[in-house]
């Protein structure tokens, strides 16, 4: 009798676990982002002499259409989206602009401080699905990167997202809805528009009326969220917390060490395969009221290598810090540049590279 | 280590794997080795403050029994090194910041600027009074002292509840210690979903209604709307990251064959300021009326007597919390709450607070008493504390109200399960405490389905400490 309790009570533990862990497991129908061929196809087209790639730093610096008239017309294309970090830009500039076969005169990648080597840098997340959209088939020499790269929190969070593609997938949309549920009683004009839908005499005029009214309700969506994040701009933040994040900055070991690990290599060795000149820029963190800070020691060491070895292997580096032109009063929030200076930056950034431009 | 890692994961697996294929005395031993690794993987010599605390308090409790004579003093070696090493680690800082505003007052002096910063082990608050438990005990004839020098170390440094409690009392934790433990697979259910409900309230809840907390508490001037939504979501917060830790705490102990005390029970449907800490760090309240307050002669004596052993016992309950006056005014708000109800209780008619609309607000009335008390503990700043209580409602803006209940509502929705869970216990103690064993089986397990799908789909994206880490 005990025997068979026993037996019992594992069979039921058993059972629980394949329910708790396995029932998840069946939602299985993703569908993996198509690459982005449009991109490349544009590239193709515009066959561009220089191309600028980077993430809100370079889109909030640079105006293409602005530098391209200071060239004299020669055409520049820019491939940014906000956040972008080196595992996109390498694959950006294998599966675009090396791939397009337009061989623009140089390639300029905008990068702040030690992003160039932190390959881990958002990978997970939305982010995911931009990767997805920038490889070709098996990318083997980005795997290889992040395999050696990737701790065992990562590793093993990869391995639950293989085990529960759909659920893990649908994260940023669930808590996107979550979001949502929470902010629509008061963006709404009339709290019964949650529940109501409009309807016209027909099916085709109801169908517009719902379309219009899901723009309309997605305007004062995305409106009362800029007005949220205006409460916590950066500029209402308590100064000791400025005070913190310098403290960390000047703390923080920047460590040049395990560059082979990154893809800074890859993306070298893929600009020279296919006879590209590639330009790092670095861009200048915000100024103090005092003018630009002075970089922590370890960053200083830090930059120094990274240039020697961007300049070993053939390419160039130009570092926008201590620039005496890009005031504190050119900054929006955080490092960004407002939109009134973009084009006294494009020009800057013209006047600064002429040698390469020339 | 932390509990919310793969590492941990990892360590825990082989840790059961290992565990249950040896007999007692071996099982004791090596749960003590995992205890060390386990405390000493981010800094190894975290693990010599825990034997220095757990030795005192060992030979002290056996000389107390064996030297009766002098068994004061033994109590008082005991004391003096487990408070004496947590007030080093602990209060130091705290110590001379206020010993240089204080020279500051008087002197043009900088006092002592260069004293040396001191970092803060963690879990050294609950080791210690754990420890100290015990020597107490014995010292107070409610216990005999060990002989077991290597039962006695696993009994304070057991890895499941030694970084954030709950405090065991050695009668209790030692007993299970000392006897014989079968595997029982008709536990383990029930251990995984502690286990479950402890990750899910941590991942999803915690770290999730943090993000709105910190954004409020980085502001330089919140409005009072947005101040309050903060805090809002600082109770939400600081009541699912701690419960989540003592609930993967019991799980992992259920795993092992022990039975760990509840840290918790629904703190926010409390009806009064005692019953709160009835419900509340259940652990550390009865820990501290035990042996500060009924030492200090509890509630005998006249009102003042008492008045004052409640105020220095809740002084102290906020000290240890952390060494900032912050936490020492919270403390004190606690103990002067507790004051005024029972001075309610006295002045108001027999009766009055149990009836009709009383009764319905008393938990309500309970909840924003202690969110408000929420705001002593998370603001460390004082001169950002007393702007907070100077802010108004009416300087607020209507967007910066509309904003604030934005805030609200989606902590509210993110903490909602907890809520769920008051109605699911009270239905268990009421309504279903007859259905069967597999009713609540099947229950849990959909239940656990949603919580692993929930973890998958909600979690903050964020691997962060568990807030009492820092105590």
């Amino acid at each position: 009798m005990q025997n068979n309790s026993i037996k019992r009570s594992w069979m039921e533990f058993l059972a629980i676990l394949i329910i708790v862990f396995g029932t998840p497991a069946l939602f299985r129908s993703v569908e993996q982002p198509s690459f982005d061929y449009r991109t490349l196809e544009e590239l193709k087209f515009l066959q561009p002499e220089y191309v600028l790639i980077g993430n809100s730093m370079l889109e909030t610096r640079i105006d293409a259409r602005h530098l391209s008239r200071l060239l004299g017309g020669r055409k520049v294309a820019v491939l940014h989206s906000g956040g972008d970090m080196s595992s996109i830009w390498y694959l950006r500039l294998k599966n675009h602009v090396a791939a397009s076969g337009s061989k623009p005169k140089a390639v300029f990648i905008f990068f702040r401080d030690d992003e160039l080597t932190k390959p881990l840098n958002r990978i997970r997340g939305m982010y995911e699905k931009k990767i997805q959209s920038l490889k070709r088939g098996e990318e083997r020499e980005f795997d290889d990167i992040l395999e050696a790269n990737l701790p065992l929190d990562y590793k093993s969070v990869s391995l639950v997202k293989n085990i529960y593609p759909e659920i893990a997938d649908a994260q940023d949309k669930r808590r996107e809805s979550l979001n949502a549920m929470a902010m629509d009683p008061f963006v709404v004009a009339n709290i019964s528009q949650l529940w109501t839908r409009p309807r016209g005499k027909n099916d085709v005029e109801t169908s517009m009326l719902r379309s219009q009214y899901e723009k309309d309700w997605s305007l004062a969506r995305d409106s009362f969220k800029r007005e949220v994040n205006e409460i916590f701009a950066y500029s209402k933040l308590r100064k000791t917390r400025n005070a913190d994040v310098s403290k960390k900055r000047a703390a923080y070991n920047y460590d040049f060490g395990n560059v082979e690990k990154t893809f800074l290599p890859a993306m070298i060795k893929t600009a020279s395969e296919n006879g590209l000149k590639l330009v790092f820029v670095r861009v200048q963190k915000r100024p103090g009221p005092n003018g630009p800070l002075k970089d922590p020691p370890s960053l200083e060491r830090y930059v120094a290598e990274l240039r020697d070895y961007i300049e070993n292997h053939g390419m160039i580096m130009y570092d926008f810090s201590g620039d005496p032109q890009v005031t504190l009063e050119m900054y929006q929030d955080g490092d960004h540049i407002a939109e009134r200076y973009k084009r006294a930056y494009t020009e800057l950034f013209y006047f600064r590279l002429a040698g390469v431009f020339n | 280590m932390i509990f919310n890692s793969a590492y941990f994961v990892i360590f825990l697996v082989v840790v059961l794997a290992v565990y249950w294929s040896l007999n007692r005395r071996s099982q004791n031993y090596f749960l003590l080795v995992a205890s060390c690794f386990f405390y000493g993987f981010a800094h190894p010599w975290f693990i010599s403050l825990i034997l220095t605390i757990s030795l005192a308090n060992y030979f002290c409790a056996q000389k107390i029994v064996g030297d009766p004579r002098n068994k004061k003093i033994y109590m008082t070696v005991a004391a003096v090194v487990s408070l004496g090493m947590l007030s080093a680690f602990k209060y130091y800082g705290f110590f001379m910041e206020n010993v240089n505003a204080i020279i500051s007052l008087f002197t043009d002096s900088q006092g002592f600027r260069n004293a040396i910063k001191v970092m803060l082990p963690v879990g050294i608050s609950f080791y210690t009074f754990q420890a100290l438990s015990y020597t107490i005990d014995v010292y107070r004839g409610k216990m005999t002292p060990r002989k077991n020098l290597p039962e006695f170390l696993l009994f304070v440094s057991f890895f499941p509840q030694l970084v954030a409690g709950p405090i065991e009392r050695a009668d209790h934790l030692l007993p299970q210690i000392e006897k014989e433990r079968r595997f029982d697979i008709a536990k383990m259910p029930d251990a995984l979903f502690l286990l479950m409900w402890g990750f899910f309230k941590k991942i999803v809840i915690a770290d999730n209604v943090a993000i709105t907390c910190n954004k409020v508490f980085m502001l330089e001037n919140p409005s009072f709307p947005i101040l309050w939504a903060g805090v809002f979501a600082f109770s939400m917060q600081i009541y699912a990251d701690f419960s989540a830790y003592t609930d993967i705490a019991r799980g992992c102990a259920k795993m092992l064959g022990f039975d760990i005390v509840r840290n918790f029970d629904h703190p926010y449907v409390a009806t009064s300021p005692t019953d709160f800490w009835r419900r509340w760090h259940i652990s550390l309240s009865n820990w501290i009326r035990d042996y500060v307050y009924i030492s200090l002669g509890g509630g005998r004596g006249g009102g003042v007597r008492v008045a004052w052993n409640l105020m220095l016992t809740f002084f102290l309950c906020g000290l240890w919390h952390g060494a900032a006056w912050n936490f020492v005014i919270w403390g004190l708000y606690h103990g002067a709450l507790i004051l005024l109800h029972r001075a309610l209780r006295k002045i108001l008619p027999t009766g009055v607070l149990n009836n009709g609309a009383f009764r319905m607000m008393k938990a309500p009335v309970m909840f924003i008493l202690v969110m408000f008390g929420w705001l002593f503990f998370r603001e460390t700043d004082l001169s950002y504390l007393i702007k907070f209580l100077a802010l108004s409602p009416m300087d607020a803006s209507d967007f910066d109200f509309r904003a604030a209940e934005y805030m609200a509502l989606l902590t509210f929705i993110y903490s909602s399960p907890l809520w769920a869970h008051v109605v699911y216990s009270r239905l268990r103690e009421g309504l279903l405490k007859n259905a069967g064993r597999d009713f609540w089986l099947a229950l849990k397990t959909g239940f656990a389905v949603l919580m692993v799908i929930g973890m998958l789909q909600f979690h903050s994206g964020i691997i962060s400490d568990f807030i009492y880490f820092q105590f």
